[in-house]
């Protein structure tokens, strides 16, 4: 059915693709720590991070275009979160008044505001650039080798095989609904979708047993065994150790 | 008949599944060592049920040895490297991130060393003329070439014995034909699973019917598919098959 990609680009060449997974977590990783930790009012430590994934972005040879895309996908949640904040009154913060209902906005919501925003515009931009610059199994792999919990690593990996094959599945069960002739009251569609999200369920859970009849087949007797081959070149070490001091310079100069 | 020589031997076989169903119902059979087996039956008759049974998969009452050697819970996994199945769907099979992962999954299972594992890889790849594809994600690759992967994940173990269930199912007429000429290659006992009788008929030399949960015939394939009677009992003519290639052969000629 459709070719859906999550870590498309994953297998262009650059030089952020060519670097260690380990040592592109490492970097991204220290970034985002960097940033939490930053003060929101900092301008001039921000923008240095921001100069600094620009200058990834630049290295990834990826379409910036896309990276922003990508990472946009945080808006909704952060205006989810953050829209009332403004109006929630502080003691001691100055504020100005909407001239509405006599709502007023206050400047340290704001400043929560964008502190939220901007934090996790980093941390979604550096995901991006990750996932983008590395294939998901290198990138399983990756943290796999630095000590990531097993099960997580192997609950990602089928989710990273069968999500696309549910979704087929799903589109599959509407095309079939929607070649009867689907139509008619808001209540009756709220059934048939409920039935079709049970139909979804059961079958995933058969091809569950069907997978696992698969892997007991070859051998499987409840122990995933990776071998991670990863060789971290003199150059990955340098360029993760290198980034990683840059970064927190920029956190203790700025 | 030396009993070295066989390779599966199925005494008084019982199998209900959790819900009361009947699905096997008392199969005997023996089958020797490199001979090839085509499995057929309507749907339902029991076919996945006891093949599910030759690896330990499933266990009902009654006794399996494969190559002597009793199917039982101590031994699973002797008898999981003698005995490889390639499922139906070939989305349940491959359900690692790459290609590579996928066929080097049964080997590694089997313990053996990382440049033993890249070796029988990497050989297998090529046998089936899937080399270059060790970093393909299997959900990028066409249907038939699912397939082949799929084979090649067992292959990699070097079974026996294999067992293909439904190998040209969906697929188009020259990815059938491929693949019946890679089937026909591997040499070891294979019993393959089918609805698709032509390909029972150049695969095998050996036919089994089975039906509710019993084998309702066994014997030579061309013997069988041309009893048209036995057949029709057992809700497998294709009659309809052999009105067209009359017809086709009428029209050639």
């Amino acid at each position: 059915m459709k070719h859906s990609f999550l870590d498309i680009y994953s297998d262009r060449e650059s030089l952020l693709h060519g670097i260690d997974p380990r040592a592109k977590i490492f970097v991204f990783l220290s970034l985002i720590v960097c940033a939490v930790s930053t003060p929101p009012d900092n301008g001039p430590v921000f923008l240095s991070y921001m100069t600094f994934l620009a200058t990834m972005l630049l290295l990834s040879n990826l379409p910036p275009g896309f990276v922003l895309k990508r990472s946009l996908i945080i808006i909704p949640f952060v205006a989810l979160m953050a829209i009332f904040i403004p109006f929630i009154p502080v003691a001691h913060s100055g504020s100005i008044s909407t001239g509405f209902a006599g709502l007023r906005i206050y400047y340290s919501g704001i400043m929560l505001v964008w502190n939220i925003f901007i934090k996790a515009f980093i941390g979604v931009v550096c995901i991006t650039l990750l996932t983008s610059t590395t294939p998901f199994a290198k990138l399983l792999q990756g943290f796999g080798s630095i000590g990531a919990p097993k099960i997580f690593i192997i609950t990602a990996s089928f989710m990273y095989r069968y999500l696309f094959i549910i979704t087929d599945e799903a589109l599959r069960m509407k095309m079939a609904r929607d070649s009867r002739g689907f139509g008619g009251r808001w209540l009756w569609h709220v059934g048939v979708i409920g039935n079709m999200i049970g139909t979804l369920f059961i079958r995933s859970y058969e091809r569950a047993e069907r997978i696992y009849a698969a892997m007991a087949s070859r051998g499987f007797e409840g122990d995933m065994v990776y071998h991670g081959r990863l060789r971290a070149r003199p150059f990955d070490v340098m360029f993760a150790s290198g980034t990683a001091a840059v970064l927190i310079l920029i956190r203790i100069c700025l | 008949m030396n009993s070295e020589n066989i390779a599966i031997q199925i005494n008084d076989l019982h199998y209900a599944y959790p819900d009361g169903n009947t699905a096997l119902n008392g199969i005997n059979l023996s089958i020797k060592e490199n001979e090839n087996i085509a499995l057929i039956g309507h749907n339902g008759a029991g076919k996945s049920t006891l093949i599910l049974h030759l690896n330990g998969i499933l266990s009902g009452s009654g006794t399996i040895r494969i190559f002597n050697m009793e199917v039982n819970k101590g031994n699973l996994k002797e008898i999981r490297r003698t005995v490889g199945i390639v499922f139906q769907d070939p989305e349940d099979q491959l359900f690692c991130p790459t290609v590579y992962e996928d066929v080097a999954f049964g080997p590694r299972n089997m313990g053996m060393s990382e440049n033993e594992v890249d070796k029988r890889v990497k050989e297998t790849l090529s046998n089936l003329g899937l080399t270059g594809f060790e970093k393909r994600s299997a959900h990028h690759l066409s249907f038939g070439e699912k397939k082949r992967v799929s084979i090649a994940t067992v292959l990699s173990m070097s079974p026996r014995i294999m067992v293909f269930d439904e190998p040209t199912a969906n697929l188009d007429p020259a990815a059938q034909q491929a693949l019946m000429e890679t089937i026909k290659s591997f040499n070891c006992t294979k019993i393959i699973v089918t609805q698709d009788m032509p390909a029972a008929a150049e695969l095998c030399e050996r036919l089994i019917i089975m039906n509710k949960g019993v084998i309702a015939a066994d014997g030579k394939t061309l013997d069988i598919l041309s009893n048209d009677e036995l057949l029709t009992q057992n809700g497998l003519s294709f009659k309809h098959y052999c009105k067209i290639c009359k017809i086709i052969s009428g029209m050639k000629s």
